[in-house]
């Protein structure tokens, strides 16, 4: 829906961008970009590989205009809901280039997206399975895990056995943002999906599949990954890799030196680890990428220091 | 007047030229064998051994000294932080940026004005509160103009100390607005980190760190929370 006309559909006006079924971009859309590509290119240094670009601009997800710095925008990963099933469902964020929103773990500044489910009765509504960032440094030693682009969090929806094919099911999702650029700005944002239980789950949305190829795996699962605690440190190991990185948890033991330490080039990583008042165990998302690995490979750490 | 503010700046920067000289290089964790027996007691000491070799702990450490600052507030007072201390004032520091949400939500109609109620509620007794504004000219929420500004629309009683250069900030290691210190009457850093216990850049949280050190220290009493983790934007450091 154009927020702007409340009507369905894009925004009419502007140049048309054409990019598959939905894709008219405002000039002033444009210029934008562009700005915000410079921006991104110069102050901060996030590298924005979250999937989709920094612009793009893709079916069925609406875009920030007028004011906001931030779209949201309810899917769901089946064209009809299966009853007594966990269905899939998410929340697209399109974030205006140059800025970022946060990831729900270890930030220096900012928060992490908040959602308030409406669902109809006897729906469940579970935890949002949070896609990987990236990392984000700021002047004063200042390190953030950050959103940037187009990102899928997904969130799983359990529907009653007792739905029938046919039933129209709503669900409202009212979202507060913490979203910045050089300077931050707090968006609120109501998304509603429309749909129908149904016998099978219809044409899927391929933007699932490959927001859950990006979901963290546990380390048992994760090839040539191996990672343990020794002398003070954390030392992740992946084979074959060009770049390895660790995005700590907030509840997570102390990673003192985390800004210069927390991303290395090659296959090895090592990030000094001390207890903290919150935790004796070191908990967050391994990131491998590059060299022999055709898809960036995230992984579940969560290992105890040793006494 | 500008010349003396400059001065008085100047001075600040000397005085804190210890904690400025910084090496930023990036050091690989150091390789000691866990030690199997009092672990507790070792690991102190192997933190101070750390401690000295890395220049980071030139900033302010709770139960040590807070970094003594002179600066000028936005009204072109002189502000010393031993001065107010020698005084027998128990000084609250908050970093302040009146265009970040997570301060904005503290200043809002119909819901608890934290800053301004804890004004009030120490008024007349020996506590002091200076805001102090760390963010680089020209970014979000900065310069004389735009404090001053703030001061007017949400009635802030207590100065704002202007820290354009970040000396101040980076010598209580602030990274957030809102970020909280506490000094206690005989210098020491009491209490640092966040104001209260919601994160979020909605409202204010049900728990207020800062008034409860307050309140322990007036009371003679030790401190139970000195540190918690500060939440807000990133203070716009210079560079």
């Amino acid at each position: 829906m154009c927020k702007r006309t409340g009507l369905p559909g894009v925004c009419p006006g502007g140049v048309g961008f054409g990019f598959g079924v939905v894709g008219v971009m405002e000039v002033r859309d444009l210029i934008a970009t562009l700005v915000g590509l410079l921006a991104v290119a110069g102050a901060g240094s996030a590298v924005p590989h979250v999937d989709g670009g920094v612009a793009a601009v893709a079916a069925g997800a609406e875009q920030p205009d007028g004011d906001e710095h931030i779209a949201a925008t309810l899917v769901s990963e089946n064209a009809t809901l299966i009853p007594g099933k966990t269905n899939w469902i998410g929340l697209e964020m399109v974030i205006e280039p140059g800025w970022h929103t946060y990831w729900n773990g270890r930030n220096d500044s900012g928060t992490p997206p908040v959602v308030k489910w409406t669902v109809p009765e006897g729906y469940k509504v579970g935890e949002i399975r949070w896609a990987p960032p990236a990392r984000y440094k700021m002047a004063g030693d200042m390190l953030d895990h950050v959103y940037e682009g187009r990102v899928l969090l997904m969130v799983p929806l359990e529907v009653p056995a007792g739905a029938k094919a046919g039933d129209s099911v709503e669900i409202k999702a009212a979202c507060t943002f913490v979203v910045c650029q050089q300077m931050c700005v707090m968006e609120k944002a109501d998304a509603t999906l429309r749909l129908s239980v149904g016998d099978s789950p219809g044409k899927l949305n391929p933007r699932f599949e490959a927001a859950r190829k990006r979901l963290p795996v546990a380390m048992k699962d994760a090839k040539g990954v191996t990672a343990k605690v020794e002398g003070g440190a954390l030392v992740v190991e992946a084979k074959g890799a060009e770049r390895v990185a660790f995005f700590p948890y907030e509840e997570s033991a102390a990673t003192p030196k985390l800004l210069e330490q927390g991303e290395a080039k090659g296959e090895k990583l090592a990030v000094s680890v001390e207890p903290s008042k919150a935790s004796r165990r070191v908990r967050g998302v391994v990131e491998a990428r590059g060299g022999t690995l055709k898809e960036p490979l995230y992984v579940e750490l969560d290992l105890e220091l040793p006494r | 007047m500008k010349a003396k503010a400059l001065l008085v700046i100047v001075a600040a920067m000397f005085a804190a030229s210890p904690v400025m000289a910084q090496n930023k290089s990036a050091e690989k964790p150091k390789e000691t064998q866990p030690d199997k027996k009092d672990s507790h007691k070792d690991h102190d000491h192997k933190k101070d051994k750390e401690a000295k070799k890395d220049d980071k702990a030139a900033k302010a450490k709770v139960g040590e000294k807070a970094p003594d600052f002179t600066a000028t507030d936005s009204q072109g007072n002189t502000v010393k932080l031993s001065e107010l201390t020698a005084q027998g004032k128990i000084v609250v520091l908050q970093w302040f940026n009146p265009d970040c949400p997570y301060v904005v939500k503290h200043y809002q109609k119909g819901q608890p004005n934290t800053f301004n109620d804890m004004a009030t509620k120490y008024a007349g007794k020996d506590v002091v509160i200076l805001a102090v504004s760390s963010n680089a000219p020209g970014t979000q929420g900065s310069g004389v103009e735009r404090v001053n500004k703030a001061r007017k629309d949400w009635n802030i009683t207590y100065p704002v100390v202007m820290d354009e250069a970040g000396t101040i900030g980076k010598s209580f290691d602030a990274k957030n607005t809102p970020a909280m210190a506490v000094i206690n009457k005989d210098g020491t850093l009491a209490y640092f980190g966040a104001i209260d216990d919601d994160r979020g850049p909605d409202k204010p949280g049900a728990t207020n760190y800062v008034t409860k050190a307050v309140d322990e220290l007036l009371a003679g009493k030790p401190v139970t929370t000195s540190e918690t983790k500060a939440y807000g934007c990133s203070v716009k450091y210079k560079g």
